[in-house]
């Protein structure tokens, strides 16, 4: 799993739950595969970030140098973030893991980079 | 369907279940290849020499008209024999440069094919887990090949498989659009298939990030600017829950429509559930999936999203497009095939007109 994916996961579907957004991160193996640096999807990826979850991934990762908050004007010019953020979200696989729902604490195992987001049938 | 019964027309497209197909459509293509490529460059040359030939005699004609001139209307019956031949060659060079530039154009069609990606690495032991790549598999590709302009046109960030199987349909268009976009996504609900995804991936030097889950629960709302589904479409006479919710579970108890098999294989486990899932559709016309998507759609497209669906004819398309048409929805459809019995079709289905 990307950490661009972790972005994109909540745990809203678990009953009762309100937001399930961020979900808390935790990584137990971890691999960098470098790909191509494309600025423009980055750019266009940035809107739809929710910076919460990417402090928590770039803590987890130990990627430092992310402000506190985004600025979507700025930030689309500023090569060094766009850069930082490609290495962040597209480079760092997390192949074992999990992530847990912030209100319930249920754990969804992530297994051979592959999250497990399936509920039982009383869990929803 | 008896054999029997298979009509002429249905019997020329069983080379598709040929297991050697993939493989002799590869080694063709590799024959191909290097000679349509060396044609290419052949006829690039000749186009160009043949462009040059047009000016040398637009040169020499303009020459010679100079030379007419001069002699002041001397001798000129030579002239304008000879002025006629050049004009005659200069049109058969024009009609040749004609053909070799209508040649090239076809050359680029031959190269805009989408390949289908290799699944070479599944095994028949995948295949007890995990639906074997079939027909309606290939229509599907065939379908955003054929969109593949508007689709590139379009700039997806977020494409999305729901149920991707063996992963090929993915792994299709991440192969093409990967410098374009690195946002591949595909959900299965059975782990055996989210493995298999990833391998396709991989064995494609494609990233495809693969999430074990039921539909779209666990992704944020309206992200997918472009989502394909191949939906379990086969109707089937009970319903696929037992239970008194919406949610389908594959509880699928003894089914009629499952006689055929049901001695060797009823559902004893998980994986075998998990089988069923990947194509039984259940009693609405088979729509009970395909309704759960369709109940979802607002809140999984982006604004301007699209969505690419595979149906059968038993499915009632045109039901299914009145409903889309009540929420806001056109679609249309953009291909569709007879095989065997089944008549499969795909359907584009977007807010806006394009």
């Amino acid at each position: 799993m990307k950490l661009l994916t972790y972005n994109f996961l909540t745990s809203k579907c678990i009953k009762k739950v309100k937001v399930g957004y961020p979900l808390k991160l935790n990584i137990m193996e971890q691999k960098v595969e470098s790909t191509n640096f494309n600025p423009e999807f980055i750019q266009r990826v940035l809107p739809r970030l929710d910076w919460s979850a990417i402090k928590i991934a770039a803590d987890s990762v130990g990627c430092q140098g992310f402000p506190d908050e985004i600025n979507l004007e700025t930030s689309t010019n500023d090569t060094e973030l766009l850069q930082k953020l490609h290495h962040l979200l597209l480079e760092i696989e997390v192949v074992t893991g999990s992530l847990i729902c912030p209100e319930t604490n249920r754990i969804f195992p992530i297994t051979n980079g592959i999250p497990n987001m399936l509920l039982n049938e009383d869990e929803v | 369907m008896s054999d029997s019964e298979i009509s002429d027309e249905d019997n020329t497209e069983n080379f598709i279940e040929n297991p050697t197909r993939e493989l002799l459509a590869e080694g063709l293509l590799s024959l191909f290849t290097p000679i349509v490529e060396n044609l290419d460059s052949k006829v690039k040359q000749t186009v160009l020499v043949q462009l040059n030939i047009n000016a040398q005699l637009d040169i020499l004609s303009s020459v010679i008209k100079d030379q007419i001139n001069k002699q002041n209307k001397q001798d000129t019956s030579e002239f304008d024999i000879a002025l006629r031949n050049l004009n005659a060659i200069k049109s058969k060079v024009t009609v040749i440069t004609n053909v070799l530039h209508s040649s090239s154009s076809s050359k680029f069609i031959v190269s805009n094919i989408m390949e289908t990606p290799s699944y070479s690495h599944l095994t028949s032991n995948d295949y007890n887990h995990v639906y074997e790549p079939a027909e309606d598999t290939f229509l599907l590709i065939d379908a955003l090949e054929q969109d593949l302009s508007s689709i590139q046109a379009s700039k997806p960030l977020l494409t999305l498989e729901i149920g991707s199987g063996s992963g090929i349909v993915i792994s299709a268009l991440a192969k093409y659009l990967t410098h374009q976009t690195h946002g591949f996504y595909a959900v299965d609900i059975n782990n055996y298939a989210c493995n298999a995804t990833k391998r396709t991936a991989i064995a494609n030097n494609v990233n495809v990030e693969t999430i074990n889950m039921d539909m779209l629960t666990a992704f944020k709302y309206n992200s997918i600017d472009l989502l394909i589904f191949n939906p379990p479409y086969v109707p089937t006479s009970t319903s696929l829950s037992t239970c008194e919710d919406k949610e389908p579970r594959a509880t699928v108890e003894q089914e009629k429509f499952y006689d055929i098999e049901a001695d060797t294989i009823f559902v004893k486990d998980n994986q075998e559930k998990m089988l069923i899932k990947s194509w039984a559709g259940g009693d609405d016309d088979g729509c009970q999936v395909i309704n759960r998507v369709l109940g979802e759609l607002d809140n999984i497209l982006a604004p301007n999203g699209v969505f690419y669906l595979l149906l059968i004819k038993d499915n009632n398309p045109e039901k299914i497009r009145k409903r889309l048409k009540s929420f806001g929805y056109n679609s249309i459809q953009i291909i569709d095939r007879k095989i065997r019995g089944e008549h499969l079709l795909v359907l584009k289905i977007f807010k806006n007109l394009l």
